[in-house]
């Protein structure tokens, strides 16, 4: 009986859902038109399964994690704010209609990472990841623009309709692309707009675990694969896509290496997946026997999006949960033993490390198959990313034999107990995702197979698993026991002084710059024009001044004359 | 008939009040009084489309050269129409019962004689009564700037903004003469806006006039809407302006420059726009991102808002530069939002210059515990005006930003204008993010005075807030009430 | 109004809600928003089953 019900209800979604191109009109001016409308099909189910899935998750979670905090409700609001944006994002079907929601997106990032704005890092944090997406939304509004002007439309469906035709500029379509490919560089945090994640760990941990590396961050690769058509057809901005994803992953990954703080090791992993990601779409553009690598390249960056959302969710929700049982502790260094006091949190956390290392027959295994059977296709690239591999493998064992092994290195450890079960069930329900999501049921439903690049026999993936288990082997004997970071490597552990570096370059251009211009406000057009004008008219004004008694009566009076005065003048001069 | 009664119910008031009547009460009922006739105006303007003159009245004065006092409303004056109400109301609303001395006459009657002028000006059919009608307005604020004003230089800072203004009005009352002039017919001499609109497409003058009558009235214009370089005298006059004056001001006031130029100088000179396109593209792009960094570098909160009000001035010029009707319509827009943005900005600064020793960024922090529902409004009317979507500015700016891009399949002098313009986004965003983080957020309270005010009036914070969401969500609702031009 | 608007504003109303009326009672607002996720969460698992049957 509950069966046939469900059926039913099942029928009744299905039949409206089929409906679903609805559209509302936002902005009409004449025959200019700007609209809210859904576009749902392929990739965007596979993106709104996980929206949904690990947004509802991360709100059970929440329900324990943040039982005690004072700002409850607002904590709430703010997700289902970013609930409503990133909704909008997956369902937009032009470009006006995303960047709406990609701002709006931000904004609920503000929001959730200032959550504890009392505290001043937290408030920075907060700032500098709206700031920062801000410089990605100028580019992105550019690009966005260009393509107005060279197409008259921001319809995904339309442009691609037009491009076909094939009258367009396409020096002008780079340059478009590049700057729409902005956006992804600061909403998916790509060097050299990266620099706000690490930071957004100032937010509570579930709201790292859905934004900042599921949904949010992700937000740049399922832009870029609904603009596929536009990349295909820009092969230099393409060029430069790959690059980007290439070189972030390294360098993200590099700097993984010398964290120390457990969710600041998980941020920095996020980065550098996500440059994987984001080098395979860029891979959409190459041109490969005459023809773009197109749909396959952009599935396969897409792949690893879906793959990453469950075990990368996991991992930070059970950071979560242990930094929870550690009373608020975040140091590796303080943590230690706990596979023994956290059985279900440890068990879960290492199946999504291994995952993330991409061992058989995991999730991650297949899609990052996928990413380095795409980036085959440059030899540079494909190296670069299998030494992502293992640093990925490397730094991640790190984490884990720091954190799980060993004897606990602190009080907080000691006392640590497995979290309410209520807290646990989102980790199981991910970890069944982050086992089976490589699998061709979990994802053939939105994305066929055959649209997926798979290896070439088992040469490729056997190396990669050659390359995850020397990174692990690696961690493990480099970390077995040790009580602090043997290997201090501080150009590493200052993230290349990449913040500090900013931090300057920003005080000297900012502030600079506004000097100049309130000195040139003060002297040239206050000083000459004004004072010299204004000492004239003071002298006069001593004479008026005697008339303001703030009597308004008088002023009335004067009011009329100088009216009457006009007149006579206008009359005078024509007639 | 009703505007009649829109334009003088604020001028009767302030009579009442000059003989006796009870101050903020007097003012208040006209304030609301104003408020429902431009709704109806407004409900009336969406059943008949914008195009059309609704609401004519006139009154001839002089037969030659025919000078009538006449009202009219089409979409683009019932917009602004709309626009002075609220602020009026809002304004009103917020000003203590008594001023600072005691006394409170000038006090209430001031704002009201503003909301005249400013309605008068928007809804006038005649030339030389949209010119006079924005002189009434003018006085009150010179006044209240100067007696009424907080800090020390409040004398320098309203002759300032009297001589800049006052030169300004020369300057346009110049090339309104020149304007006029041109466009006579002998024997058939007439002020009327309406009619002079249809003569100079008629007329189609020599582009070389053109040129030269639009400069000082675009000029004369753009001063009174704070366009670079003639906007220093905006920001500190915000500043040391009583709450209630920076409020109708900035956000009600200087759009008259604006609509000046998309009603008279535009329509009857649109080679003469051409001419200057380039300086003015250059002008807007000072106010945009010159005075943006002017902006970032204020230590004081009200000197910041102020400088903030003239950047957003250039996003309305470069709607207007686009000529067409995408642009302008963003234009209006951006008027709208703004003004009652701005407004809300300076209401809710006048509300922490209340509870505040000092509104210096520095000395300040950590207050969003301590005035929670200051916290929250500030942090809407912040993002309102660094263009967060949801608002009515984001709708206008991207408008603006579409009509520049309208049809240009190669990259001109607009396109890069536009391009440069949007850094504004940026610099907006830190200017006004530092100071909610500076104001609201961190550890420590810090910078309030011990003596709690009045109650916070809530009302026209909540009112300024919905119109902002409504007409973010829904543009339409404004859109399409604006003429086709 | 059909289902994928659905799942796109009732979180919306669900911001609204606790934004005005439930300020007081914090846990309500958990719920609300937690319940909201629910919701969009299912009707996307329907609604993901009856298009995938057109790519697929």
């Amino acid at each position: 009986m509950f069966g046939a019900n469900f059926g039913a209800i099942r029928r009744l979604i299905r039949q409206n859902g089929l409906d679903n191109h609805g559209s509302f009109n936002w902005v009409k001016i004449a025959d200019f038109e700007l609209n809210i409308g859904i576009e749902l099909q392929g990739l965007g189910l596979g993106m709104i399964l996980v929206v949904t899935l690990i947004g509802f998750l991360v709100h059970l979670f929440s329900l324990g994690y943040m039982k005690e905090d004072a700002g409850k409700a607002r904590y709430f609001s703010g997700l289902s704010l970013f609930m409503f944006s990133m909704t909008g994002i997956v369902f937009a079907d032009n470009l006006a209609m995303m960047f709406i929601f990609w701002e709006l997106v931000g904004v609920s990032s503000y929001l959730l990472i200032g959550h504890w704005y009392h505290k001043n890092t937290a408030a920075e944090a907060a700032k500098k990841a709206f700031l920062v997406n801000r410089i990605g939304d100028f580019g992105f509004m550019i690009g966005i623009l260009l393509i107005w002007g060279s197409f008259g439309s921001v319809n995904f469906v339309e442009i691609e309709g037009l491009l076909r035709n094939g009258n367009y500029d396409e020096g002008l379509l780079n340059w478009s692309v590049f700057c729409i490919f902005c956006g992804a560089i600061g909403k998916s945090a790509q060097v050299p707009l990266h620099v706000w994640l690490p930071d957004a760990m100032e937010g509570p941990t579930p709201v790292s675990a859905l934004i900042h590396a599921a949904t949010m961050v992700a937000a740049g690769v399922f832009m870029l694969t609904k603009v596929l058509f536009l990349i295909e057809d820009a092969p230099t901005a393409a060029s430069v896509i790959q690059y980007v994803g290439a070189i972030t992953a390294l360098i993200a990954a590099l700097m993984a290496t010398q964290q120390n703080d457990i969710k600041k090791i998980l941020a920095y992993s996020t980065l550098s997946q996500l440059g994987y990601m984001i080098m395979a779409v860029g891979f959409a553009g190459l041109l490969s026997g005459g023809e773009a690598l197109g749909e396959e390249a952009s599935n396969a960056g897409f792949f690893h999006l879906y793959t990453h959302a469950f075990f990368k969710a996991l991992l930070f929700l059970g950071s979560g949960a242990i930094i929870y049982a550690c009373h608020h502790e975040q140091n590796i260094w303080k943590m230690g033993g706990l596979i023994g006091r956290m059985k279900v949190t440890s068990f879960t956390f290492l199946i999504a490390t291994a995952a993330l290392a991409g061992i058989y027959p995991l999730s991650g295994f297949y899609s990052k198959d996928a990413i380095m059977t795409i980036a085959a296709n440059k030899p540079l690239l494909l190296v670069i990313g299998s030494f992502v591999a293992f640093l990925t493998a490397f730094y991640m064992t790190r984490l884990c034999v720091v954190v799980f092994f060993g004897r606990a290195k602190s009080w907080s450890a000691e006392e640590a107990k497995e979290v309410p079960f209520l807290m646990l069930v989102p980790l199981l329900v991910l970890t069944v995702g982050a086992i089976f999501a490589g699998q061709t049921f979990a994802y053939s439903w939105f994305v066929p197979s055959k649209d997926i690049p798979h290896p070439e026999g088992v040469v490729l993936p056997l190396i990669l698993t050659a390359i995850a288990v020397a990174g692990i082997v690696a961690g493990f004997f480099l970390y077995r026991g040790r009580d602090q970071e043997p290997y201090p490597v501080q150009v590493l552990a200052k993230k290349f002084y990449l913040d500090e570096i900013y931090n300057i370059l920003v005080i000297l251009f900012q502030d600079a710059v506004a000097w100049v211009a309130k000195m040139i406000d003060r002297l040239i057009i206050d000083g000459l024009l004004v004072r010299g004008g204004a000492r004239l008219v003071t002298e006069i004004g001593a004479v008026l001044r005697g008339m303001q008694s703030g009597n308004l009566q008088g002023y009335a009076f004067l009011f009329g004359v100088g009216v009457i005065l006009v007149l006579y003048i206008i009359n005078a001069a024509i007639g | 008939m009703i505007i009649d009664l829109i334009v003088f119910i604020p001028i009767i008031a302030a009579l009442a009040i000059g003989l006796g009547a009870e101050g903020r009460k007097t003012a208040l009922g006209a304030a609301s009084a104003n408020l429902i006739l431009a709704a109806i105006v407004i409900s009336e303007l969406m059943r008949r489309g914008g195009d059309y003159l609704i609401f004519e009245t006139s009154r001839v004065i002089l037969d030659d050269p025919k000078l009538t006092l006449g009202f009219a409303v089409d979409g683009m004056s019932g917009v602004l129409l709309l626009l002075t109400a609220i602020v009026t109301f809002c304004a009103v609303y917020i000003s203590p019962e008594k001023a600072p001395d005691g006394r409170m006459k000038l006090y209430h009657i001031s704002p009201l004689l503003i909301s005249s002028g400013a309605l008068g000006a928007f809804c006038s059919t005649d030339l030389f009564f949209l010119f006079a009608f924005h002189e009434l307005a003018l006085i009150p604020t010179f006044l209240m700037i100067g007696i009424y004003g907080h800090g020390r230089d409040k004398l320098a800072v309203a002759w300032k903004i009297t001589i800049y203004l006052g030169v300004g009005s020369l300057v346009l009352l110049g090339g309104l003469i020149a304007l006029y002039s041109s466009l006579t017919v002998p024997g058939n001499a007439t002020f009327n806006i309406v009619e002079l609109t249809a003569r100079a497409k008629e007329i189609d003058l020599d582009p070389e006039v053109q040129k030269w009558i639009f400069l000082p009235l675009f000029l004369g214009f753009g001063i009174l809407v704070s366009l670079f370089p003639f906007h220093s005298w905006a920001a500190p006059a915000y500043a040391s302006a009583p709450t209630s004056i920076s409020m109708l001001h900035a956000g009600v006031l200087k759009k008259f420059g604006l609509y000046g130029i998309l009603r008279v100088a535009m329509p009857m000179l649109p080679k003469g726009f051409e001419a200057w396109e380039g300086l003015i593209l250059v002008l807007l792009l000072g106010n945009i991102i010159y005075v943006g960094l002017v902006t970032i570098s204020q230590k004081y909160l009200d000197r910041m808002l102020g400088n903030s009000s003239v950047m957003h001035m250039g996003y309305a010029f470069l709607g207007i530069a686009c000529v067409n009707h995408i642009g302008w319509n963003g234009a209006i827009l951006m008027m709208f939002a703004h003004g009652i943005s701005i407004a809300l900005l300076f209401a809710l600064c006048g509300s922490l210059r209340e509870r505040l020793n000092t509104l210096e960024l520095s000395e300040i922090g950590g207050l969003a515990s301590k005035v929670p529902f200051l916290a929250v409004s500030f942090g809407f009317a912040a993002f309102a005006s660094i263009g967060l979507p949801g608002f009515a500015n984001f709708a206008s700016e991207i408008i603006i930003l579409f009509g520049a891009f309208n049809g240009a399949e190669d990259i001109g002098s607009l396109q890069i204008a536009a391009m440069l313009a949007l850094w504004g986004v940026v610099i907006s965003a830190v200017y006004m993010l530092r100071a909610y983080r500076n104001v609201f957020q961190g550890d420590s309270a810090r910078g309030l005075t011990l003596v709690r005010r009045d109650a916070l009036s809530k009302i026209p914070i909540i009112l300024m807030i919905g119109v902002l969401l409504l007409t973010g969500f829904f543009p339409n609702l404004i859109l399409r009430i604006l003429p086709s031009l | 109004m059909t289902t994928a608007f659905i799942i796109l504003l009732l979180p919306l109303f669900a911001v609204a809600a606790n934004l005005l009326f439930l300020r007081k009672r914090a846990n309500f607002s958990a719920y609300i928003s937690t319940l909201s996720a629910a919701i969009c969460l299912v009707l996307t698992l329907g609604l993901s089953d009856g298009l995938s049957d057109k790519t697929v």
